[in-house]
């Protein structure tokens, strides 16, 4: 498994992870929380948003430190390079990943026009590049396998 | 969908020819990761056609000698 096969595959198991807990907390915040008061509602999740972010770099820093590790205990350097096949396999999936990003987006806008207040779009719409993440994390892990 | 491409190559043969080249060597040789080399050995990446060409270079043979493409029946 290569270096950048083994960073997608942490960061696709931090995002989820990562995510899963954001969107279970923000959910449990909508039930007590104004949640419908324009712009003064997205900051009732600011912190949690913060948290979220802080943890997914910590879990980046550190996953890639551990990677390097044991690649270098194992191989004896760590090759991060990027080929051809690596561009080819991160334009595809990215191109997976764009689909799920426009529904997601559209989603959101059909949310706006019918009246969902800004704190939900801005949710529905962060939740939509999670999705676009993971979907395109999980098409770089299914070209690496299965070839592309 | 990905699917195993019809080309054929005998990269491994070559590489065992050529004093049993490791896939690093060869890798480092033609500027690609050694699981690029793994990918192409098993048929599930067709690499472009200037690393084809890089392969047979390095081995000093043509490139029919090292990729093959069934004929249509």
């Amino acid at each position: 498994m290569s270096f950048h096969e083994k960073s997608t595959a942490v960061m696709l198991g931090g995002i989820i992870l990562v995510y899963s807990w954001y969107f279970t907390q923000m959910l449990a915040i909508a039930e007590t929380a104004p949640v419908d008061e324009g712009v003064a509602a997205i900051a009732t999740i600011a912190p949690l948003l913060g948290i979220t972010i802080a943890a997914l770099v910590g879990i980046a820093i550190v996953a890639h430190i551990v990677i390097a590790i044991v690649d270098v205990s194992r191989q004896g350097d760590v090759d991060d390079a990027k080929d051809e096949r690596d561009e080819l396999i991160d334009l595809k999936s990215e191109q997976r990943g764009s689909i799920a990003l426009t529904i997601g987006a559209l989603a959101v806008l059909t949310m706006m026009l019918t009246g969902f207040s800004m704190f939900w779009a801005a949710n529905a719409l962060l939740g939509a590049m999670v999705l676009s993440t993971i979907v395109k994390a999980s098409f770089q892990l299914y070209y690496y396998r299965r070839g592309v | 969908m990905a699917k195993k491409t019809r080309i054929t190559n005998d990269i491994r043969t070559l590489r065992f020819l050529a004093d049993e080249m490791t896939q690093a060597d060869l890798a480092s040789r033609i500027g690609v990761t050694r699981q690029t080399v793994i990918a192409i050995e098993q048929g599930r990446y067709s690499p472009s056609l200037e690393v084809a060409f890089q392969i047979a270079n390095v081995f000093g043979v043509p490139l029919e000698k090292v990729f093959q493409y069934p004929e249509e029946a």
